[in-house]
């Protein structure tokens, strides 16, 4: 090898380590905008408490979930979860994000948004073969009921006083499934100390170092023990049940969790980070 | 954990893919390179039985090859499907997918 071709390779090999540097900087620059995105502020609620979290497997992730005022005193809360993993899966969240306030200005209920969305990104996610689950719902602080539409997610699960149980099941596939799709919707009410508790399948796919699920179960059994707490206890608790479980494995999935809390008849949306609907 | 796929080709074209273990993010790109490795496909059953776990990603290459039935217009019958993949297929909406596509889904 002469010394022009020594000189090459390392001027290659210094230009590769500036490349890195530079893809390294840009993926932490990507984490901190979704990460501000997404863990904004969440919504002040007289008498009712909201709040969510979440944790990509990887620098950044595909979880999303979103707060949307509406008119009369209702709050629209989306979860959801996108195919795969790390950037592909957040670039595709920022779309669903970006489809979701424009169809929660323009929809009048959870259904018509989720095909207002799937109508917005159908193509694209066809083109880039990924797909999108989301839960959808609009909280009427006023009536205590939600309303709610799903798009091939987990339903939430209801936590009463005499026990916890997943939300009767709605019609509708995943948002990039087929195009012009209608979802079902249907309401329930949420008395006063109950709370939901909408999650992404991070939670109970989770894995010990033996290779054991977290599971459904067991989240079921946690959330009966947590009735009455407040929704940071819920979180902190659940938080800490998933780390005790998994002991330190390296967590595979994103982990997001949204909790609503009724505290009393006569709230009243105050305001909040998500744009105002007027 | 990993995945095995038991390729059986019982006739010129017709093909069998049993799968065991795992499709998720770690092993996608072995399931798509089976599939990419048919030859002349013209009908495939896709057995899920022996699968332990899927995750979205994996879910997202059972849809590829349902929508690549309808594309390309081979057979496709996905086979005892048990109950976890079930779970989790159904609430995603895949059956309805199927259906509207019309892949057949059958036990054995």
């Amino acid at each position: 090898m002469s010394g022009d071709n020594k000189q090459s390779n390392y001027s290659i090999i210094i230009e590769e380590g500036k490349e890195d540097q530079t893809l390294q900087r840009e993926i932490r620059l990507a984490r901190n905008i979704q990460m501000k995105l997404l863990n904004g502020s969440d919504p002040e609620i007289d008498h009712t408490s909201l709040a969510g979290t979440s944790l990509p497997a990887r620098l950044i992730g595909g979880d999303y979930y979103d707060f949307y005022k509406l008119s009369d005193n209702k709050i629209r809360v989306v979860i959801g979860d996108v195919m795969g993993k790390g950037i592909p899966a957040a670039m595709l969240m920022i779309l669903t994000r970006g489809a979701f306030r424009s169809a929660s200005e323009n929809t009048q209920g959870p259904a018509e948004t989720l095909t207002a969305m799937n109508n917005a990104i159908y193509r694209d996610l066809k083109q880039l073969k990924s797909f999108v689950t989301l839960f959808c719902c609009d909280w009427d602080v006023e009536h205590n009921t939600i309303t709610y539409a799903n798009a091939g997610h987990v339903l939430p699960m209801h936590i009463k006083e005499k026990g916890v149980e997943s939300l009767e099941t709605v019609s509708g596939i995943m948002l990039g499934g087929l195009p012009n799709q209608a979802y079902e919707e249907k309401s329930i009410s949420i008395d006063h100390g109950e709370t939901v508790f909408f999650y992404t399948d991070g939670i109970v796919e989770a894995q010990n170092g033996k290779g054991e699920f977290y599971q459904t179960e067991r989240l079921r059994n946690l959330l009966q023990e947590l009735y009455g707490n407040e929704v940071s206890e819920i979180e902190e608790a659940v938080s800490d049940s998933l780390f005790q479980f998994t002991q330190g494995e390296a967590q595979k999935d994103d982990i997001t969790m949204v909790i609503l809390q009724n505290d009393d008849p006569n709230s009243a949306i105050q305001g909040y980070n998500s744009p105002i609907n007027t | 954990m990993s995945l095995e796929i038991k390729k059986l080709n019982t006739d010129q074209g017709d093909y069998e893919l049993v799968l065991s273990g795992v499709l998720d993010i770690s092993t996608r790109s072995t399931f798509d390179e089976v599939f990419d490795s048919l030859v002349d496909l013209q009908s495939l059953k896709l057995n899920l039985e022996e699968l332990e776990f899927i995750d979205s990603t994996g879910v997202g290459g059972i849809m590829e090859i349902i929508f690549a039935s309808n594309e390309r217009g081979f057979q496709l019958t996905v086979l005892n499907i048990n109950d976890n993949i079930e779970e989790i297929l159904s609430t995603l909406g895949v059956f309805t997918i199927m259906e509207s596509l019309q892949v057949e889904r059958c036990s054995t």
